[in-house]
């Protein structure tokens, strides 16, 4: 049975893992060379094997073969080409080996790469990878099994979660879990420069790009979810502060705040235990949100079966913290802080500084807030929720604070108080943000608030505005003074070109939050032909229509909208009927501009006589600002990342002359 | 209560995540009824529900507020909130009203007393205390050693230290 060879391939690789880790550390302690070869191997073929198993079982997906448990219970013989695909990850086991099958394949990528660099260290590195992957597929050959035996065989499977039927959804899984997994190379990274006792050359480098490649997939992994909850789940919003959806944001911020801190460690050689701490919990907390999923402990959109998973997970992370702790303690002192005295005076640094503070502090209540009930329940014996109310109430602030950090320290430069562009610069973004603010209050329509909101929104989109502008003024500034040249200037600092872009985006996201959510809807119920106005859009029902696309029945409520007496679209709120599901799900008819969401959900519907529909109209500004944001910060991270590859650094010679004179001379 | 937390199988959270969603009942139009006796409502009391509903969690979705979801027990639930506003009763009586039946779980947030302080206090600590941990570390307590360590320096420093030791040795030499 094909599936046999599948599990025989997971057995091999956990073995593979095994040996790698013992082999490694055997390297390590020995300092054997010709035991870290064979760690290495070791590690390479777990990646190959595990990538033949998982081709395996895409084949076994694709053929239809329902002998095997997992492809019983989550594909259907109608199941589309492009789900059967996705079917690999859409439930525990197969997500748990997507998990496993990069974490091998990232190991075995940083065996090779960026080994030369980093010779000292990677005995360790292998062991730390390693030792995680063996617990991994230890997983996958015991609890979380995909290639367990399906018997009787069935000849057709228990279908998709339809809900997961969604091509958003088929991108979000593997995007995600390529973040959590290239987190797991830092994290190595850091193990192994505690057991060997110091930060070396190439460290900084080599942890960087790691954590750039994690940090922009992590980010597209995030956005990906927040599209697919707002277009799917019928309830006009996109992050709902779950504990899942926290537990993604968590290692996100630590990963942002390794970042920041590796700067801080490159430029004034301050604040490396930070960066170790950093790259540990960016780790740990990608396993603990796996962990609160996977065990049920607390209640979520997103939980799988309760399964025995989640005493292994459990014991996984206390172990995992344990030796951290114990290597932390022993080792932490032979890492020691750079020559330079410090200097934490009103410069860039201590603005980086105070971004891990706000990071940190967000994680930190974040964490809170998310275990909070089980705490509650641990000392009071009542269980209490902590919704998006209890996060609703700090993320503002921390917002606001995100963006005045964020801006200055931008502007700032290293090792002085000098700002870029100088005094005029600033005065010149403080006064040419008031027609931008106008223009961002007027069009986002955020003077519609009142009362206490609309104070904060205001300040908010002012301060947007500002940062926008100063940030762009500046970035202008030093492309035009350049002397080499644009082009020059591009490839010489794309990782600070990458950052801009980032940071920008993350200034457009905060804007596109606070503009979200001021209760813009309406419930009504109409007649074909009917016609209703909510905030500027007509809609004129048009009554009901039913379809068929693939394996579901539609049925769809056309409604015109007009604005200002102009139809500017149709749109289709639908309720759906999937063969394997009971009940009626929502496909949500959207109309998007980049100002405005106009949001129908269909919440009833009646299809004899006048055909009457019920609708929940929402209006929700501001919501593709959000989605565009998320391609700055991708793009950002993605160019950064180009930029740590491209080290090309001008001479100083090509720095001080101007681009004429070096044409001239031709250089 | 606690069955709701723990999810036993795939399909019944689908279902759950299905009866967050306006469930299909033929002819009791019951969101319909609840919506005409909303509109006719002053727009005060309108604001009064809409108020009280986002405070209370909509038991069987995981969260959202009986105001945001439409499963058939949120909307019972907000059918009872309006009957209880009309009557004109206060929104903390609303809210014990729900908390005595469901327990306190029925609330989106612990509330702002006793143990579950901590879980207010605890961020507003992090925030205050935190730059102030950052200034007390900066000011009152400089760290950072002057002297040269064994870790990576730039070029010139280590020339300049090498041509410091043949100085000093040149020196050493010299005097004996």
């Amino acid at each position: 049975m094909p599936a046999d060879y599948g599990f025989f391939l997971l057995l091999l690789c956990f073995i593979s893992s095994i040996y790698g880790t013992a082999a490694a550390w055997g390297a390590g302690w020995f300092r054997s060379r010709r035991l870290y070869y064979s760690a290495k191997v070791a590690a390479i073929s777990s990646g190959l094997l595990a990538w033949v198993a998982a081709v395996l079982l895409w084949a076994m997906l694709f053929a239809r073969d329902y002998s095997d448990a997992y492809i019983f219970k989550n594909s259907s013989n109608d199941l589309p080409l492009f789900y059967t695909f996705t079917a690999f990850w859409s439930a525990l086991e197969g997500s748990h080996f997507l998990w496993a099958l990069l974490l091998a394949s990232f190991s075995a990528v940083a065996h090779v790469v960026s080994a030369r660099d980093n010779e000292h260290l990677m005995p360790y590195v292998s062991t730390a990878l390693q030792a995680i992957a063996a617990w991994m597929f230890f997983l996958a050959v015991t609890a979380s099994n995909p290639f367990g035996l399906q018997f009787p065989f069935a000849a057709n499977g228990l279908g998709m979660n339809v809900l997961l039927q969604n091509p958003y959804m088929a991108f979000h899984p593997p995007s995600l879990f390529i973040g959590y997994t290239a987190l797991a190379i830092p994290f190595a990274y850091a193990v192994a420069a505690l057991c060997y006792g110091d930060i070396t050359q190439g460290w900084i480098k080599t942890v960087r790009r790691w954590a750039l490649f994690a940090w922009s997939f992590l980010t597209l992994g995030i956005f990906l979810g927040g599209r697919w909850a707002y277009v799917v789940l019928g309830w006009s919003g996109y992050w709902a502060w779950d504990p899942v959806e926290n537990s993604s944001l968590v290692p996100w911020l630590f990963a942002t705040a390794l970042l920041h801190s590796l700067l801080v460690q490159e430029r004034l050689g301050q604040l490396k235990r930070w960066s170790l701490i950093n790259a540990f919990l960016a780790f740990f907390f990608s396993f603990f949100g796996t962990f609160i999923t996977r065990s049920g402990i607390i209640g979520s959109v997103h939980a799988f079966a309760q399964s025995a998973v989640g005493s292994y997970y459990l014991g996984f992370l206390a172990v995992l913290v344990g030796v951290a702790l114990v290597i932390y303690h022993l080792r932490s002192p032979s890492i020691l802080p750079g020559e330079k005295a410090k200097v934490w005076g009103f410069t860039k640094e201590s603005f980086l500084l105070l971004a891990q503070f706000l990071l940190l502090t967000f994680a930190a209540i974040i964490f809170i807030g998310t275990v909070y009930p089980i705490v509650s329940e641990a000392v009071t014996g009542v269980r209490f929720n902590i919704q998006a109310p209890y996060f609703n109430s700090f993320a503002p602030y921390l917002g606001l604070s995100f963006i005045l950090a964020l801006t200055i320290g931008n502007m700032l430069r290293y090792r002085s108080g000098a700002l870029e562009g100088g005094w005029t610069l600033l005065l010149g973004a403080v006064v040419g943000a008031l027609p931008l603010f106008g223009l961002l209050m007027w069009w986002g329509e955020i003077w519609r608030s009142t009362g206490f909101a609309l104070w904060m929104q205001a300040i908010g989109t002012y301060l947007c505005a500002w940062s926008l502008l100063w940030m762009s003024m500046g970035q202008w500034r030093k492309l035009r003074a350049y002397p080499a040249g644009v082009v020059a200037y591009c490839r010489s600092h794309l990782r600070s070109l990458g950052a801009f872009i980032a940071h920008l985006g993350v200034v457009i996201a905060i804007f596109g939050f606070l503009g979200n959510y001021r209760g813009l809807d309406a419930t009504v119920s109409l007649k074909k032909g009917e016609k209703t106005e909510l905030f500027g859009f007509e809609l004129e029902s048009q009554g009901m229509q039913l379809g068929q696309r693939d394996n579901v029945e539609l049925f769809k409520a056309p409604f015109i909208v007009r604005r200002n007496n102009q139809e500017i679209g149709v749109i289709a709120p639908a309720r759906t009927k999937y063969p394997t599901h009971q009940e009626l799900l929502h496909e949500v008819g959207l109309l998007s501009s980049l100002w405005h969401d106009l949001y129908l959900v269909l919440a009833d519907f009646d299809l004899q006589g006048s055909e009457v529909v019920t609708v929940q109209i929402h209006v929700n500004p501001t919501v593709r600002i959000v989605w565009l944001s998320a391609f700055f910060m991708v793009g950002g991270g993605l160019v950064s990342l180009a930029g740590t590859f491209v080290g090309r650094r001008l001479t100083s010679r090509q720095r001080r002359l101007p681009r004429q004179r070096l044409q001239k001379e031709g250089a | 209560m606690k069955t709701i937390h723990y999810a036993s199988l795939v399909h019944i959270l689908v279902l759950l995540m299905a009866l967050c969603m306006p469930a299909l009942v033929h002819g009791s139009a019951s969101i319909q009824s609840f919506n005409r006796e909303f509109q006719s409502l002053p727009s005060e009391q309108q604001e009064k529900i809409k108020d009280i509903s986002r405070q209370l969690r909509c038991p069987t979705c995981t969260g959202l507020s009986i105001l945001e979801s439409d499963a058939p027990f949120s909307l019972q639930m907000r059918s009872a909130v309006l009957a209880q506003v009309k009557e004109g009763k206060s929104s903390d009586a609303i809210l014990t009203f729900f908390t005595e039946r469901y327990g306190m779980w029925i609330l989106r947030e612990p509330p702002r007393s006793g143990f579950h302080m901590l879980a207010w206090l605890l961020p507003c600590l992090l925030l205050i205390l935190g730059p102030l941990v950052l200034l007390y570390l900066r000011y009152v307590r400089p760290q950072g050693s002057t002297e040269p360590s064994l870790q990576l320096r730039s070029r010139s420093a280590i020339v300049a230290e090498l041509q410091d030791n043949v100085r000093k040795l040149r020196q050493h030499v010299r005097s004996h």
